[in-house]
């Protein structure tokens, strides 16, 4: 087993370049590998393809928005133990309610305060 | 007056006299003043009547009127004269004449009946007013506040729009700069030296967030697209949490929060996160103003006016307000001193969403400083807030001012109220009256329609508010014919009339009747009887 295998892997599903660069670089900062998936389907694809450890979902996605893609994933029994926590915008309570009814299996709002979310992280991770 | 046995001939020339006095006051006046005779047949017709509506006195006289009566309003003459035949009379009714050119204008009429010396019916007496330059002021009114509503949802719907817009490329400034940051730490070539100004880009950052935050909040509430989410929550607990999070906030200019509350202070039921924000925002003020001292926040159960009330104080040992700054505290964006809100930083907004957030729940936010003295600021709320309720004041010898609320809870719908009226100015301002107390009009311009409206509309309205002299089905007719509907039998008909004609009214199953020009408060504590149970507060957020 190679260092590289044995690094968690997290998917990000962000539509908005500079915020998928940004917690993609600070996430692999802090020892993660980092898979990145621009919307809702290609998101499913390779959650199903690649077996992430776990996943950040923005709710506000193009072609497949975060709520459809969580319900596709958690009903899927390839990818239904994968965590997903869901990214939403900061006073959207409606978009939070939405993805804890979809099955995500915690939410963080925007801009994400990087310390607050690796200890969602790694509670998810175990 | 004249003596008993004057002569006959002097008494002839007094009366004569009297006569003409009196006709050259007839016709001096603005107004038309007609006579008719009990047929409806016209008797005199001052210069006024010629004035307005173009005929002479030489072509009306011994013809009845309805040659003024536009097709549109059919009867409404014959209506008119058959009340004042069993003897009633009518006070400003407001309707639309044809003048002998054919030209529509406005009039106000009101007819009495006329009697001889031994009380008998004679005829009718009418005066009509030129109301046209009232109604084209009320109709340009009415625009104009039309225009101002949607200009104020326009800017709402505006600012929610931009203040999303900002939020994404800020989040990208604030996210670069802690990322920087976090890099600079790490690099122990001289990235420290850039620590510094890349932590300012950040805190600038997250001020206009925060400044976007609260532009936002206020938009919402002044677009009424605020809505409560009520929960039932531990006050002290609640308390303890705010008390925690501000902490570090306090140490930062040397202060040290403490925490008073009694054992015993229970639950309230209120929204917990509204009612969080604004302690935050309190209590956060009191940091920034005070220096080396301490923030105090206390809690109390109060009884006030019948109700049960929980009572915040948030008060501190800082620099205090003067009264002059105390009256302008409140205001958006206006921060005590302009040269504070440098100083202290903050967006100036606080307060304002803090009382608007706190008055929405039935409260209200007030203060009490001195300069130089430190402040103590109170959010007094009903220990059970409820959205549907009415507004009671939180009364009292503590200073507080009493607190009213003209607009009802606009997340509150209390149902629909069918508004039926053939003139669009008073339906509207009907309309506008419901909207204020919460309830969904539905208008109808006709009888027909409003009838038609009543069946189709699925669940019956909450109730009806109907005029009664429209062109068509009236709305003795409507009534009627409600109730013979099983369907709409029950719904409340309020009658809305400018005729004295309570006891057709009665007669006819109306619930309440009400004369026109319809009173706000009127209205609202008749509706207030039919509303129903409150619905549950919608659990999105516009």
């Amino acid at each position: 087993v190679t260092v590289e295998q044995s690094r968690r892997r997290i998917l990000i599903v962000e539509d908005n370049e500079l915020n998928r660069d940004m917690l993609s670089r600070r996430l692999e900062r802090k020892g993660f590998a980092v898979l990145m998936a621009v919307d809702g389907r290609s998101g499913v694809e390779l959650a199903r393809a690649q077996q992430p450890d776990l996943i950040l979902m923005d709710m506000r996605l193009p072609d497949l928005d975060g709520v459809a893609a969580t319900r596709t994933l958690k009903g899927d029994a390839a990818t239904k133990d994968i965590p997903v926590i869901a990214l939403t915008a900061h006073t959207m309570d409606r978009d939070r309610d939405a993805a804890l009814a979809a099955g995500c299996d915690d939410f963080d709002t925007k801009p994400v305060e990087l310390e607050r979310l690796l200890a969602k992280i790694e509670r998810l991770l175990g | 007056m004249l003596p008993e046995g004057a002569d006959i001939t002097e008494r002839y020339r007094a009366a004569e006299a009297e006569r003409v006095r009196l006709a050259a006051i007839v016709e001096s006046s603005e107004d038309a003043i007609i006579s008719e005779d009990v047929n409806g047949l016209v008797t005199s017709w001052n210069a006024g009547a010629e004035r307005l509506y173009g005929w002479t006195a030489a072509e009306m006289i011994g013809r009845p009127m309805t040659v003024l009566e536009p097709p549109d309003r059919p009867d409404e003459i014959a209506t008119l004269n058959a009340r004042v035949r069993r003897g009633q009379s009518v006070h400003r009714f407001e309707t639309v004449r044809l003048t002998k050119a054919g030209r529509r204008v406005d009039v106000a009429v009101s007819i009495s009946p006329l009697r001889d010396a031994e009380g008998k019916l004679i005829g009718a007496a009418k005066i009509a007013h030129d109301i046209t330059e009232r109604k084209r002021a009320d109709a340009e009114l009415l625009a104009a506040v039309e225009a101002a509503q949607e200009a104020s949802r326009a800017k709402s719907r505006f600012l929610a729009n931009v203040s999303h817009e900002l939020r994404t490329p800020l989040n990208a400034i604030i996210g670069y700069s802690e990322m920087l940051a976090e890099e600079a730490k790490e690099f122990t070539g001289g990235g420290e030296r850039y620590l510094a100004d890349l932590q300012k880009i950040r805190d600038a950052g997250r001020h206009l967030l925060a400044l976007i935050s609260d532009v936002l909040d206020l938009s919402k509430i002044e677009a009424g697209r605020m809505v409560l989410q009520l929960e039932t929550f531990d006050v002290a607990e609640m308390l303890r949490g705010v008390a925690g999070t501000l902490e570090p906030l306090a140490a930062r200019n040397g202060n040290a929060i403490e925490i008073d509350c009694p054992p015993g202070l229970g639950s309230m039921r209120a929204d917990l996160t509204k009612v969080r924000q604004c302690l935050f925002n309190l209590v956060s003020n009191a940091c920034k103003f005070t220096e080396g001292g301490a923030v105090r926040l206390s809690a109390t159960r109060e009884h006030s006016a019948g109700r049960e009330w929980v009572l915040f104080r948030v008060s501190d040992t800082g620099i205090g307000i003067s009264l002059e700054q105390i009256e302008r505290l409140f205001e958006a964006f206006a921060q005590a001193e302009a040269s504070t809100a440098r100083r202290f930083g903050g967006t100036g907004l606080g307060l304002t969403i803090s009382r608007q957030l706190a008055r929405m729940m039935g409260g209200d936010v007030t203060v009490d400083s001195e300069l130089g003295e430190g402040s103590t600021f109170s959010l007094v709320l009903p220990a059970q807030v409820d959205v549907s309720g009415q507004a009671v004041e939180f009364g009292g010898n503590e200073g507080f001012t009493p607190v009213v609320y003209p607009e009802a809870d606009p997340a509150a719908r209390h149902g629909r109220v069918l508004v039926i009226d053939d003139d669009p100015v008073a339906s509207e301002l009907i309309a506008r009256l419901l909207r204020g107390e919460g309830y969904e009009p539905v208008q109808a311009g006709s009888g027909e329609e409003g009838l038609r409206l009543a069946r189709e509309s699925g669940t019956p309205p909450v109730a009806v508010v109907l005029d009664v002299m429209m062109p068509g089905m009236d709305g003795w007719s409507v009534l009627s014919a409600m109730k013979l509907d099983p369907q709409l039998a029950r719904v409340p008909v309020i009658v809305t009339t400018v005729l004295e004609d309570q006891d057709i009214a009665w007669a006819l199953g109306a619930a309440h009747y009400l004369m026109k020009p319809v009173e706000r408060e009127r209205l609202a504590d008749i509706l207030r009887k039919y509303k129903p149970a409150p619905a549950p507060a919608p659990a999105t957020e516009a």
